[in-house]
């Protein structure tokens, strides 16, 4: 039985990090993250973290969920990938608006990570235009039946459940399908810029049963609400990815600067390096107080907090790609060199400003909000 | 106006689609010259993105003290100020049984 209570919950995340750091560049070299990590972020009950106790999760609130995915994030990309898919894309949306038959059929499972799950909207030609996706469902008799090719999907290589998204000439349904539901064929991918450990694979459905239970909320709530409340919990893990890339990124910028020695100085005392690392600095904690604006919308359930969490998502991935390009720079020849961490932070940073909504969509959607509470009326 | 009371609970048809009107013209994006009308499609003239629809979800329950079934959620249902009030009048009923 693990202990719930929060200090205990991040307290064991800080110890499983600290063995996680150094081995996630080997993780990444090799494209695999293994099975032994999933089941320890399992049995610490990380995959459940948002999940309500009543279901067997840990109920951690969005400002402790977003401190636990910060320290699992700082040490390795990919392991917090699966933080964001499974427990934030997938579960903490089953946890909210679905039946209690989906929920007694698959949240205890996902909770304690007996089953891993994967979140499926990507396909080749369908990325920000998600709702003009191919995949297509039937209803025949008791079942529906899916067709179609998604891409990109984290985590597909190695989920037992994928929640799924197709369309009816228009009208987008969710679906849970069981990875071992016959005409369902996973295709490893792999060569991405970052979180080469994720799993990452194609998934084919051909004339796929799914039973007329495992449809999440009703016809055409698809897109509209299960996306898209996906999506707002997948962005609030996002935001919270950047904060973890960019502390690590400026912690390893500061330790080279202060010890680098050239033209007889310390680097760190160069006025062009101090501007890097204090962009650094003010940028890392501008982001952190923007997720913990959202963190604490969440919690209460304010109206804001969708605007608050694109917001810190967009600001977020910025930082992290600011700032773990200048720690490339500020460690030069070594900074290109994957003997240290800063060239694997600024390649996973620029992950962040692409998934969940690239920086673009966030900034089309931050323009909506804006141009609706800052008009002036009358 | 309602001047004493439960104003949404006396004349339910008047006071929910002035609400429901009321937030919607407080959150869409500019309409310029364009009035928003009681059955334009609000997702089909581009006053809102689908994941306006989240945010309306959760303020129909709210205000109205409704709950929205699973099958109950579909873009259609939140599409224009008609149907919404139609929606929530149905829902209503049924709590009231
Ligand atoms: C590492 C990684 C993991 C992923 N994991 C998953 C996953 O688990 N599940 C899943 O479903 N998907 C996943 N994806 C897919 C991801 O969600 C998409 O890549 C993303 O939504 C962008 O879609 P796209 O790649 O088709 O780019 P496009 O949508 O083609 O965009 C290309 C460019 O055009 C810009 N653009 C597009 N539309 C507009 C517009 N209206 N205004 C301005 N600019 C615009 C974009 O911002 C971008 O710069 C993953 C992707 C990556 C890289």
């Amino acid at each position: 039985m693990v202990d719930r209570s929060s200090d205990a919950v991040l307290e064991r995340a800080r110890a499983f990090a600290a063995e996680l750091a150094p081995r996630a560049a080997k993780f990444d070299r090799e494209e695999h993250l293994p099975r032994e990590v999933v089941e320890r972020m399992a049995d610490s009950g990380f995959l459940g973290a948002t999940v309500p106790v009543e279901w067997g999760g840990l109920g951690l609130t969005p400002l402790e969920y977003g401190e636990l995915t910060e320290v699992i994030g700082k040490a390795c990309a990919s392991t917090r990938a699966l933080l964001t898919v499974h427990t934030s894309l997938v579960a903490e949306t089953l946890a909210g608006r679905t039946s209690r038959r989906i929920k007694e059929k698959y949240l205890p499972d996902l909770a304690s990570g007996r089953r891993i799950a994967c979140f499926a909207l990507s396909e080749a030609d369908a990325g920000s235009d998600a709702e003009g996706m191919s995949t297509r469902y039937v209803k025949k008799d008791d079942v529906f039946v899916l067709d179609g090719h998604k891409k990109w999907i984290s985590f597909a290589g190695i989920a037992d459940v994928f929640l799924v998204f197709a369309t009816d000439n228009g009208t987008v349904s969710a679906f849970l399908v069981d990875r071992e539901t016959p005409g369902v064929e996973i295709r490893p991918m792999s060569g991405m810029l970052g979180n080469r450990a994720a799993h990452m694979a194609e998934v084919v459905l051909s004339g796929v049963e799914v039973p007329a239970e495992n449809l999440v909320s009703g016809i055409g709530a698809g897109f509209a609400f299960v996306a898209n409340t996906a999506l707002f919990h997948g962005r609030y893990s996002i935001a919270w990815a950047g904060v973890a890339l960019a502390q690590a990124a400026l912690e390893e910028m500061c330790t080279y600067a202060a010890r680098r020695v050239q033209f007889g100085s310390r680097i760190g005392s160069f006025q062009l390096v101090q501007r890097m690392i204090a962009d650094a600095v003010t940028g890392v904690s501008a982001a952190r107080e923007l997720c913990r604006r959202a963190g604490r919308l969440r919690a209460e359930r304010s109206p804001e907090v969708i605007a608050a969490t694109n917001i810190a998502k967009y600001f977020s991935s910025t930082v992290a790609c600011r700032v773990t390009s200048d720690a490339v720079q500020v460690l030069g020849g070594n900074g290109c060199w994957n003997g240290y961490p800063a060239e694997r932070l600024f390649r996973e940073a620029k992950i962040l400003e692409i998934i969940e909504g690239t920086s673009q969509v966030q900034q089309t959607l931050i323009a909506d909000f804006g141009l609706t509470t800052f008009t002036k009326k009358g | 106006m309602h001047d004493s009371g439960s104003p949404v609970d006396a004349a339910p048809g008047v006071d929910v689609r002035e609400s429901i009107r009321g937030y919607l013209r407080d959150n869409i994006t500019v309409l310029g010259d364009d009035e928003l009308r009681d059955d334009d499609n609000i997702f089909d003239k581009g006053f809102v993105s689908s994941i306006f629809a989240m945010q309306l979800l959760a303020h129909i329950e709210s205000t109205f003290d409704v709950e929205v079934p699973d099958d109950y959620l579909s873009l259609q249902r939140f599409s224009s100020v008609e149907r919404m009030t139609e929606m929530v009048e149905e829902l209503r009923k049924v709590r009231r049984g």
